[in-house]
C-alpha cells in the first residue's frame, strides 16, 4: 500500500515508533534465549509487538499488520507456556522481526511496504504453532462456522485463508487490529459508518480535543505498561489510569463523539472496580486494557478534524467485553447469555481473569469469511453484539427492580421535559440546566444498574451535551437538539421498560444508539431480531466508499464491516499531503524529534532577548541618525549590544544543538541481534562489549552511521575474528570479542570498532592489491604500512581469502568511508597483525555549525575545521627542503611534509617569492601536513551549507560545503581528510610510470615519523 | 512537471548568448539576479562558475555560454543570473545560469513552436525543446532539465576524463 496519501506526520511518528519497537523486541528476543523461563522478558516482547501490530493496522500497512499479528500470537503462546521456548521459535521471531525492520525501511524510503514474503514467516509461525498446539490443544474447532470462526484466526487450519491475506489489498486493519491479544471483537454487520459531525463550540475545540486525546492515549499506554510492571502495586497508577479513561471519556462526551465516549465510559467503569480492588489486575486485564487504548486511538483517528466529522467505528465488540470483564465477578445471571458458551468452549489459561481471552462467539475475521463461512450460514446462536437489546431479551429482571427504575426514570424524563419547557422561555435560566444535567446523569446511573449500557451511555452524552451547553454559556442553541435527545431517551427507556414488564425476547430495535442517532438511511438491524447476523455484510462497505470525504487513512481501516474483497478500492483523496508528490521525486517522509519542554521554554526565553536586542538596535540607529547622541556612545552602546546579540546567539546555538542530540544507543542496540546472528552463521564464539552508548550525537549523524557500523561490525566478525580453533592454537580465548565504543574527543564524537581477530597484514593487502589491479607492484612497495592498511577503504577492493555470503565483497568499506566522508567525519585505521584491527570514526557532533580557521589563497577565502588545525606557524622558506617535487620542514625536531594550498586546489601560486610562509598544520587523524596559504586569517564559526545534489556528481574533493560570510560572500569549507590525501598523493600522476621520485620514500618516511 | 505546465502557460523568458535568443520555461524560473560574486569552486570544469549566495543557500551557478560551447566573454553590466529549479537526480535542486542578457517574458502557442531541427542550431539538439519565432528571429527553447540533468553531467565528465581538454572543447 502506498502511503502517498497518508499524513506525513503520522507516518513519521509511525517510523519512530516502529523502531523503537523493534529495537525493544531484539536485545528482549536475545535475553530470551538464554533465560527462557523469563515471563517478564516476554511481556517486554509482546508488549512492544502488539502495539506495532495497533499502529500498522492504524495505518493499513497490511503486511506488517499481518506479520506483527502473527509474531504476537506466537509470542502469547508461549507467553501462556503453550510452546516451550526453543531456538527454532526464536529464530522465526527474529526473522518476523528482520522483516518487519525491511518492511519499515521500505516502507520510510520508498513508501511501500515492499517485496518482503511475509507468507513464509507466517506459515513457518503457523506450523510452529500447529505443531504445539497439537499436543497442547485438544479442542476441536467445530465445522459450525461462526462459533469455530474466532479460533480459526489463530488455528493453523485456516493457513491457507490467512496466506491469501496479503492479496486482500486494503482489508481491514481495524479488524486485525482491534484482535490483538485474541481478544475477538464482535462486529455488528448494521454498523453505520457513515460520518457525522462532531458538536464543537467554536474553531480549535476540536484540535483541543484531538490533541488531548492523543495525549491521553500516550498517558494511557504509559501507565499501563508501567502498571503492567509491576502489578502488585498499583498505587496511583490506576487512578491516574482511570482519570485518564475518564477525562477521556469527559470530552468525547462534550463533542458527541457517541462510540468513544461509550468504550471509555465502559473502560472507567472497570477501572472502577479494579481501583476498588474488586478485581485483580491480571496480564490479562491489562491485554484487555491496551487493546481498549489501541482500538481508542484507531477510533481518534478517524476524526477528520477539516470538517468535523468522524467516521465512526464500531466498538462494540469491545464494549461488550469490557462489560463482561466488569459484570463477571458480580453478575452471575450473564453467564446464562450466548456469548458463555464460547466461554465454555476455550480452554482458559489457568489463574487469569477470563474475560479478555474468551473470544465472542459471534466473531467473524471479515477478511476470512468470504473464503472459509458462507456468510449466511449463521446457525442463530451467534450474538455478536451485546447490546440493550440483549439484555432484555434475556429477561431475568427482578420485577421490584424494574418497578424502581420505571418510577426513577419516568420522575426524572419528566424533570427533563419541565427544565426544557422552562429553558425555552429563558434559556439562561441555570438551575434547570443544573437540573437536566442531574436529571441525566441519574437516568444514566439507573439504567448503568439494569445493564442498558446503550441507554446509560446515550444518557451519559445527553448529559454532556449539557454540560458543554452549560460552559459556552449560551444554552438556547442546542435546546432543539436537547430537546431531541430527550425525547429519544424517553423513547427508549419506555421500550425497554416494557420489555422488562413482558420479558419479550422482542429487540429494541436498532438498540444500537448510533443508528438510532444517525438514523442515515442506513436500515437498522433486521427488525426485531435481536441477534444480528455476524456475516460480513457489502451494505456498509459501499457506504464508505460512497463517502468522498473519507481520507485514505480512514479507509485503511473504515471498514470494520466490509468484507476483504469488496473494500479494496481506495479513494484517492485530496486530503492528504501527499497528493502532489511526484512519483518521481525520493521519498522523504518528516522526521520528528522529541523534545524536553523546558528546552523549548528555554529556546522562547532567548528568543525574547534576541527581540530586546534588536529592539535596542533599532534605538541606537535612530540616535546615530538623529546626531542626538555622542558618536562615540553609541559606538559604545553598540559594541554592548554587540556582545549582548553574541551571548544571545550562543546560547540559542547551544540549546538548539542540545535539542538535536539523541544517544548513539539509538543505533547500537541493533548490534547485539546483529553479533548474535553473525556468530551462529560464522560459527565463531563472539562477545560483543559496547560502551558509551548515552553518548549524544546530532540526530542526523545519528541516522547516518547506523549502515557503516554495521559494516564495520561484520568485517570485524568475519574477517578480523579467527575461527576457535585458531584462537585457541594462537593463545587466545576461544570467543572473539568486538568492542562497540563510543566518546567524546574534543569537539567530535568518536565511535570505535575493534576487534581482537587477526589484523590486517599489510604484506597480504600490498599483494592483493597488484593482483586485483588496484596498484602496479612498484606502487604497493612504495605504500607505508598504515596506508597499505587503508586500502581496504578502496572500491572494489576486498583481501579476503573467500567472499562469505557476510561479507567479503569488497563494498563495504567503500560505503563506509563515502557515508562517514558525507557526515563530514573521517575513518581512521589501527591494525596490529596477529592482535586485532581497530577502526575509528570521527565524527562531528553536529553538522551544522563549526570551528574554523579562515585562510587566504589566490585570493579567495577558505574554511579549515578548527577540529582538524592543530597549529599555524610561519617558517622561513629557506628552511624548506625541496625534494623533487614535495617539500618537507623540521619543525621542533619533527619531519613535516609541507604542500602549496593553491597547488592543491589547481589555483593560482603566489604571485611572488615570499620569505616567509605562513602554515597551517592540519591533521588527520595522528598523521599531520603543512598548508603553504597566502595569509591566515581569523578563527570564526561557521554555519555549514551543503553544496547540493548537483554539486556533489562533480569531483569535489577537498571540498565539503560552503559557509556564507557575515558580508554575504560565499566560502568553501576544505575537508581535512580529502585534503591530507590530496597532499600525499599529489606527486603521483606525474610519477606515474616514471621512477619512483625519492621524495615519495621520504615523503612516508616523514609521515611514519610523525604516527604517533 | 514542466511539460504540463508548459501547455498551460505558453509563457517563456527569452534571454540572449551573443546574437542568439534563447527561451526557457517560464514555470522553470524562480527568479533573475544581477550578477554577484560567484565564488569559484577548485577543479570543476570551466562551466562551472562557482556558488553564489542566496538568501543565505549556496546555489551553483552555470556559465551558459560555457555550457553549450560558446565562446566566453567578459561579463558585463547586462549580465544576469537567471535561478531555475530543475529536477535533478530525482530531487528538486535549484540552479543559477549565467546569460548575457534577460529580455523578457514572451508568449508563444504550443502550434507556433517546431521542432528543433536535427543539424545546423548553434547548439546541441538533445538541449533543445523546440524553435519559436519572434517576429524574424528564431529563439531556441532550451531544454534547462535535460542541460542540468545527471546524465549530462555524467556524459560530460566521462568525454572530460578521456581527454585533458575540459569538457567543452571536447565537443
Amino acid at each position: 500500500m502506498s502511503q502517498e496519501y497518508m499524513d506525513p506526520e503520522l507516518l513519521a511518528d509511525f517510523f519512530n515508533e516502529a523502531r523503537e519497537h523493534l529495537e525493544t523486541i531484539e536485545p528482549n528476543l536475545l535475553q530470551l534465549e538464554n533465560n527462557p523461563e523469563d515471563l517478564g522478558l516476554l511481556n517486554d516482547i509482546f508488549r512492544p509487538m502488539h502495539s506495532l501490530k495497533g499502529a500498522s493496522g492504524f495505518l493499513g500497512l497490511n503486511k506488517i499488520n499481518q506479520l506483527a499479528h502473527k509474531a504476537e500470537n506466537i509470542l502469547d503462546d508461549l507467553r501462556q507456556g503453550l510452546h516451550p521456548v526453543t531456538s527454532q521459535i526464536m529464530d522465526v521471531i527474529l526473522a518476523a522481526t528482520d522483516a518487519l525492520r525491511t518492511m519499515v525501511d521500505n516502507l520510510e524510503t520508498s513508501g511501500t511496504e515492499g517485496d518482503v514474503d511475509v507468507r513464509e514467516i507466517i506459515s513457518r509461525v503457523e506450523a510452529l504453532q500447529h505443531a504445539a498446539e497439537a499436543d497442547t490443544r485438544q479442542q476441536e474447532p467445530t465445522d459450525e462456522a461462526p462459533s469455530s470462526a474466532p479460533e480459526q484466526e489463530i488455528r493453523p487450519n485456516t493457513e491457507a485463508v490467512t496466506a491469501d491475506q496479503p492479496l486482500i489489498a486494503e482489508a481491514k486493519p481495524a479488524a486485525a487490529k482491534s484482535n490483538g491479544v485474541r481478544i475477538q471483537l464482535a462486529q455488528d454487520p448494521d454498523f453505520d459508518n457513515t460520518p457525522y459531525p462532531l458538536t464543537t463550540v467554536g474553531e480549535g475545540h476540536l484540535t483541543d480535543f484531538l490533541e488531548e486525546a492523543l495525549d491521553i492515549i500516550e498517558d494511557l499506554n504509559r501507565s499501563l505498561v508501567t502498571l503492567e510492571g509491576a502489578p502488585d502495586d498499583p498505587g496511583e497508577l490506576i487512578n491516574d489510569i482511570f482519570r485518564y479513561f475518564h477525562n477521556l471519556k469527559g470530552n468525547s462526551g462534550i463533542i458527541g463523539f457517541k462510540e468513544l465516549n461509550a468504550l471509555t465510559h465502559e473502560a472507567e467503569t472497570l477501572l472502577n472496580r479494579v481501583r476498588k480492588g474488586e478485581m485483580d489486575s491480571s496480564q490479562a486485564l491489562f491485554d484487555l486494557l491496551l487493546a481498549v487504548v489501541d482500538l481508542i486511538e484507531e477510533m481518534v483517528g478517524h476524526v477528520e478534524p477539516s470538517t468535523g466529522e468522524v467516521t465512526p467505528m464500531d466498538s462494540s465488540g469491545m464494549v461488550e467485553l469490557l462489560q463482561r470483564a466488569y459484570e463477571d465477578g458480580e453478575i452471575p445471571e450473564i453467564q446464562d447469555t450466548p456469548e458463555e458458551h464460547g466461554l465454555a468452549e476455550q480452554p482458559q489459561p489457568a489463574g487469569e481473569v477470563p474475560v479478555p481471552d474468551v473470544v465472542p462467539q459471534g466473531d467473524m475475521q471479515p477478511v476470512e469469511p468470504s473464503t472459509t463461512i458462507p456468510p449466511a450460514s449463521d446457525p442463530g446462536g451467534a450474538a455478536s453484539s451485546h447490546d440493550d437489546a440483549e439484555v432484555l431479551a434475556q429477561g431475568g429482571f427482578d420485577p421490584e427492580d424494574v418497578a424502581i427504575f420505571e418510577s426513577a426514570v419516568g420522575q426524572q424524563v419528566d424533570n427533563l421535559r419541565t427544565a426544557l419547557a422552562r429553558l425555552r422561555e429563558d434559556a439562561s435560566q441555570e438551575q434547570y440546566v443544573d437540573g437536566m444535567f442531574r436529571a441525566l446523569t441519574t437516568i444514566q446511573n439507573s439504567c448503568g444498574y439494569m445493564s442498558l449500557n446503550a441507554l446509560r451511555d446515550y444518557a451519559a452524552q445527553t448529559a454532556s451535551l449539557v454540560e458543554q451547553g452549560r460552559k459556552s454559556g449560551d444554552f438556547g442553541i442546542l435546546l432543539d437538539i436537547l430537546g431531541q435527545e430527550v425525547d429519544i431517551v424517553a423513547e427508549r427507556l419506555d421500550d425497554a421498560i416494557t420489555q422488562m414488564h413482558s420479558g419479550s425476547v422482542e429487540a429494541v430495535s436498532g438498540g444500537q444508539e448510533t443508528e438510532r442517532v444517525e438514523a442515515a438511511g442506513v436500515a437498522a438491524s433486521p427488525a426485531g431480531v435481536a441477534k444480528p447476523s455476524p456475516a460480513p455484510d457489502s451494505a456498509p462497505t459501499s457506504t464508505v466508499l460512497d463517502n468522498p470525504s473519507s481520507s485514505a487513512l480512514r479507509t485503511g481501516s473504515a471498514g470494520p464491516n466490509a468484507s476483504g474483497a469488496s473494500s479494496t478500492p481506495t479513494p484517492p483523496t485530496a486530503a492528504s499531503s501527499g497528493a502532489s508528490a511526484n512519483s518521481s521525486v525520493k521519498h522523504k517522509t518528516a522526521s520528528t524529534i522529541r523534545v524536553d519542554h523546558h528546552k523549548l521554554d528555554h529556546l522562547m526565553n532567548l528568543i525574547g532577548e534576541l527581540i530586546i536586542n534588536r529592539n535596542r538596535y533599532a534605538l541606537l540607529a535612530r540616535a546615530l541618525e538623529e546626531g542626538q547622541e555622542e558618536v562615540h556612545v553609541v559606538a559604545q552602546q553598540l559594541t554592548e549590544t554587540t556582545y549582548a546579540m553574541a551571548r544571545i546567539s550562543d546560547d540559542l546555538q547551544d540549546t538548539i544543538m542540545n535539542v538535536r542530540m539523541v544517544p548513539v544507543q539509538t543505533v547500537f542496540s541493533r548490534f547485539p541481534r546483529l553479533v548474535r546472528d553473525l556468530s551462529r552463521k560464522s560459527g565463531k564464539r563472539v562477545e560483543l562489549i559496547t560502551e558509551g552508548e548515552e553518548t549524544e550525537l546530532d540526530k542526523s549523524v545519528v541516522e547516518e552511521i547506523g549502515d557503516p557500523l554495521v559494516h564495520l561490525v561484520r568485517n570485524a566478525v568475519d574477517h578480523g575474528l579467527e575461527d576457535e580453533e585458531d584462537r585457541v592454537g594462537l593463545g587466545k580465548s576461544p570467543s572473539g570479542h568486538v568492542w562497540l565504543r563510543a566518546y567524546h574527543k574534543g569537539n567530535s564524537v568518536a565511535i570505535e570498532v575493534e576487534d581482537d581477530g587477526r589484523g590486517i597484514d599489510p604484506e597480504k593487502m600490498r599483494s592483493v592489491a597488484v593482483r586485483k589491479g588496484v596498484l602496479t607492484a612498484e606502487e604497493a612497495a612504495n605504500l607505508d604500512d598504515r596506508e597499505a592498511i587503508e586500502l581496504i577503504f578502496h572500491p572494489g577492493f576486498s583481501s579476503a581469502e573467500k567472499v562469505t555470503d557476510i561479507s567479503g565483497r569488497g563494498v563495504g568499506m567503500d560505503v563506509v568511508k563515502t557515508n562517514i566522508k558525507n557526515l563530514k567525519g573521517s575513518v581512521h585505521t589501527q591494525s596490529e597483525s596477529g592482535k586485532g584491527t581497530k577502526l575509528t570514526l570521527t565524527l562531528p557532533l553536529t553538522l551544522a555549525i563549526i570551528d574554523a580557521l579562515m585562510v587566504e589563497v589566490a585570493g579567495e577565502t577558505f574554511a579549515i575545521p578548527l577540529d582538524a588545525v592543530s597549529e599555524t606557524t610561519k617558517i622561513k622558506a629557506e628552511k624548506l627542503a625541496d625534494v623533487n617535487s614535495r617539500k618537507a620542514v623540521t619543525l621542533r625536531g619533527e619531519v613535516l611534509g609541507v604542500v602549496e594550498l593553491s597547488e592543491l586546489l589547481d589555483l593560482p601560486p603566489y604571485p611572488e617569492e615570499r620569505s616567509i610562509l605562513p602554515i597551517v598544520i592540519v591533521h588527520d587523524n595522528d598523521r599531520r601536513v603543512g598548508l603553504v596559504v597566502d595569509r591566515l586569517l581569523e578563527r570564526q564559526e561557521i554555519v555549514i551549507k551543503p553544496l547540493g545534489q548537483y554539486l556533489s556528481d562533480f569531483d569535489l574533493d577537498g571540498i565539503s560545503g560552503a559557509t556564507i560570510m557575515g558580508d554575504g560572500s560565499v566560502v568553501l569549507i576544505l575537508d581535512p581528510h580529502e585534503i591530507y590525501s590530496l597532499a600525499t598523493s599529489m606527486g603521483r600522476p606525474q610519477a606515474r610510470g616514471l621512477e619512483r621520485p625519492k621524495g615519495q620514500v621520504l615523503r612516508s618516511a616523514a609521515a611514519r615519523a610523525l604516527e604517533s | 512537471m514542466a511539460e504540463q505546465v508548459t501547455t498551460e502557460t505558453n509563457q517563456y523568458l527569452t534571454f540572449t548568448l551573443g546574437k542568439e535568443v534563447f527561451a526557457l520555461d517560464i514555470a522553470t524560473v524562480r527568479e533573475v539576479l544581477e550578477l554577484t560574486h560567484v565564488t569559484r569552486i577548485p577543479r570543476t570544469p570551466d562551466y562551472m562558475r562557482g556558488v553564489i549566495n542566496l538568501r543565505g543557500h549556496a546555489v551553483p551557478v552555470v556559465g551558459m555560454r560555457r555550457k553549450l560551447n560558446m565562446k566566453d566573454v567578459e561579463d558585463t553590466i547586462n549580465t544576469c543570473i537567471i535561478i531555475v529549479e530543475v529536477e535533478y537526480d530525482g530531487e528538486r535542486t535549484v540552479l543559477g545560469a549565467l546569460v548575457d542578457s534577460v529580455r523578457e517574458v514572451f508568449e508563444m502557442a504550443p502550434e507556433s513552436i517546431e521542432a528543433a531541427p536535427k543539424m545546423g542550431a548553434a547548439v546541441k539538439s538533445e538541449y533543445i525543446k523546440g524553435m519559436g519565432r519572434q517576429d524574424d528571429e528564431f529563439i531556441i527553447i532550451l531544454d534547462i532539465a535535460r542541460i542540468f540533468s545527471a546524465e549530462e553531467l555524467a556524459a560530460v565528465q566521462k568525454i572530460g576524463q578521456q581527454s585533458p581538454v575540459p569538457a567543452e572543447a571536447a565537443g
